[in-house]
């Protein structure tokens, strides 16, 4: 995978199974909000019918646009530094030195459990720089978490 | 004890300050020695060590309750007035409740300040503070007694604080910070100015003893610390913000605009429609008025000189607020000129520093905002000389007309790598400023059309890179960069450049700054022969 942005990296993308989690949570969203627009063309006036059909189209366009987005995230590992990329119709491409990292974290609800995906995200001081890579395997995410945990303590710097 | 409040204190025009006890020896305690092992013990010390606080404490304190019941009674009626109501009715039902009242306002006001002043005088006769050798120590209490003792190598700080109506008796208060965290500042005053300074040159000296494990030596010169407050007595700061300056960007504020225009509107409406404005419409001004009046109030005397332990600050009208910067915790620093300011060629200063963005009690919006703000306004000069006090070199060998190009400089550019001219459909004014360059010692990245900025940050002090292309950008072939900094005030961001040149200024940043994390960094030594302090 490639970024506009770093057109000589080649960048490891994150799990496919991630696309179904995000499905799911989609539709986790998704039905209650088919229920209320049911109820709502029952029950109320058809202009706030209208309404939350806006809203649940709305809805829809943004769970498209996420979920067609994530197979545009990735990272690198370079020698000295991580790099994430993510996005499509705004791309986005993060530096993070391995010496600037305070805090590698991997986290895992239930569902992404189940599908054997983690998130892993990185703590510097600044916010602008909080790298996080969404969906990748577990086993990838404990490997990354000791390697920048690691690395983190080695190259520590002062701020 | 009046006979020796007007002694002054000498203060010699250079070296160190003269010991306490040829300055007022009766008046203040004995230089002490510290003890390593200071016990706690009250009784350890002696009852002539006590000493009280400045005779006018009472008065002074009475006056700060009168002040608190005048903004109470002003508040209330606020409340109380309807808007509905034209002002000139309200005014005349005040009147007629005030006479009807008048007595026992008149006589309530009396038994207040005669009770006021007994509890305070009485107050004041229990305070008392105490030099020995075990510490600081301090009680004070008639039915409650309160004691407090701070040792000597707890002590962290001491500051000198004075409010406006105490400044202007010639009084003030030590705040001393000692390690424990929950009781506070112990403050002590009021005192006499020159007292202050005197007792805070000996609270530092003793203090630095005892940390060190030493006692203090007797006689006139073995001053253990280097007291920063000794060294501008006589010397000149390298920056001053005139009364002059202060009023005019006042007056050019965004803030003072719109209220003028508010003001200005008022008037037309009551002029045309014959009514006066409502009164709900004047208090809509009261943020406004208080907003420009504490910018006033923390900038005024904005000054800056240079010590050895750094860039020393000294602010403030009602409440004079000094601080320290060591250069070396300055990671970026943003060189704007607003629009207005152009015709002065007027420039400000802000910077980000580690600990610039923590909140101090008792220090307001305002102050904390203004902490960073280090040239309010300052020529073009002045506000270069800043910037090469805390880096040392730019890492351009042409000077002069790299900051003319950084400064006002539009276009393609020698030293900057610039926007190209099919950004313009994107960013029609700022791509004619948009650029960077990245010299040898800082990423500098000019942009503003009207609003000029210049920002600069140390190569060895970001703590990432970000670029951006959004969907627009990527059909020009454009990409945005920008340097994540920690929290402050200062972002770095070059906009709607040539994605080549966002792409380069990554990788040559990246190398950049590990090349410069990797160097020691300054210390403040070196740092103070550099600027010629040491």
């Amino acid at each position: 995978m490639r970024s506009p942005l770093a057109p000589d990296v080649e960048f490891t993308p994150i799990s496919p199974a991630y696309r179904t989690v995000q499905l799911i949570r989609a539709l986790a969203v998704a039905i209650p909000f088919i229920v209320a627009l049911v109820l709502a063309i029952i029950f109320l006036p058809w202009w706030l019918t209208i309404l939350v059909a806006l809203a649940f189209v709305i809805y829809l366009g943004c769970a498209a646009v996420y979920y067609l987005a994530s197979r545009y995230w990735g990272y690198a590992e370079a020698e000295e530094e991580l790099m994430t990329t993510r996005g499509r119709l705004v791309s986005r491409l993060l530096v993070v030195p391995y010496g600037r990292m305070q805090e590698v974290n991997v986290s895992s609800g239930p569902l992404m459990r189940k599908f054997g995906l983690a998130t892993i995200s990185m703590e510097t001081a600044s916010t602008d720089a909080d790298a996080k890579i969404p969906g990748i395997t577990q086993a990838e995410a404990d490997r990354l978490r000791v390697k920048l945990t690691e690395l983190g303590q080695a190259r520590m710097e002062g701020l | 004890m009046s006979d020796r409040i007007d002694q002054s204190l000498p203060v010699p025009e250079q070296g160190p300050v003269p010991p306490l006890q040829n300055v007022d020896s009766d008046r203040l305690p004995d230089p002490v020695q510290p003890v390593a092992s200071a016990s706690a013990d009250e009784s350890a010390v002696p009852e002539e060590s006590w000493t009280r606080f400045h005779k006018a404490t009472p008065w002074l304190s009475v006056w700060q309750v009168w002040a608190a019941i005048g903004a109470f009674i002003v508040s209330g009626l606020l409340n109380v007035v309807d808007t509905e109501e034209d002002v000139s009715t309200i005014l005349a039902n005040l009147m007629s409740f005030l006479r009807e009242i008048l007595l026992y306002i008149l006589a309530g006001i009396i038994i207040l300040t005669v009770l006021g002043t007994l509890a305070a005088t009485l107050s004041w006769r229990k305070k008392e503070y105490a030099f020995v050798p075990s510490g600081i120590h301090f009680r004070q209490g008639v039915f409650t007694k309160k004691h407090r003792h701070v040792r000597w190598d707890r002590i962290q700080s001491v500051q000198i604080r004075q409010g406006i109506i105490a400044r202007l008796f010639g009084l003030g208060s030590l705040d001393i910070d000692s390690a424990a965290g929950s009781s506070g500042m112990l403050s002590l005053g009021l005192l006499k100015t020159n007292e202050l300074s005197a007792l805070r040159g000996q609270i530092l000296a003793t203090a630095e003893a005892a940390r060190k494990g030493e006692t203090l030596p007797d006689g006139a010169t073995q001053r253990q610390v280097f007291d920063v407050d000794d060294v501008y007595e006589g010397q000149r700061p390298f920056y001053t913000l005139g009364m002059k300056r202060l009023v005019v960007t006042t007056v050019m504020s965004s803030s003072f605009i719109t209220f003028v225009l508010f003001v200005a509107a008022a008037v037309v409406t009551t002029i045309a429609t014959g009514e006066f404005i409502s009164f709900a419409f004047l208090l809509a001004l009261v943020p406004a008025v208080t907003g420009l009046w504490s910018h006033i109030n923390t900038s005024y005397g904005h000054t800056m000189f240079l010590t050895k332990d750094g860039i020393r600050v000294r602010r403030g009208l009602t409440k004079t607020t000094t601080q320290t910067l060591l250069p070396g915790k300055i990671h970026a620093l943003d060189i704007v000129q607003p629009f207005l300011w152009r015709p002065m060629g007027w420039w400000k200063v802000t910077v980000t520093m580690t600990g610039g963005m923590d909140m101090t009690e008792g220090e307001g919006v305002e102050g904390f905002l203004a902490r960073d703000v280090l040239v309010p306004a300052g020529s073009q000069g002045e506000a270069l000389t800043f910037l090469w006090t805390v880096l040392p070199d730019i890492g351009v060998d042409e000077f002069e007309s790299f900051f003319d190009d950084a400064l006002s400089g539009t276009g393609a550019s020698r030293h900057f790598v610039t926007a190209p001219s099919h950004a313009k459909l994107l960013d029609p004014f700022g791509h004619k400023r948009n650029g960077y360059c990245l010299t040898r010692t800082a990423a500098v990245a000019r942009s503003g059309y009207f609003r000029r900025h210049v920002r600069v940050v140390l190569h060895a002090h970001w703590q990432g890179l970000n670029s951006r292309q959004g969907f627009l950008q990527r059909r020009k072939d454009l990409a945005t960069g920008s340097i994540a900094l920690i929290p402050g005030l200062v972002t770095w961001k070059v906009k709607n450049m040539n994605r080549d040149d966002i792409v380069a200024l990554r990788e040559r940043e990246l190398a950049l700054g590990a090349e410069a994390r990797a160097v020691q960094a300054e210390s403040i030594d070196e740092w103070a022969r550099r600027v010629g302090v040491a």
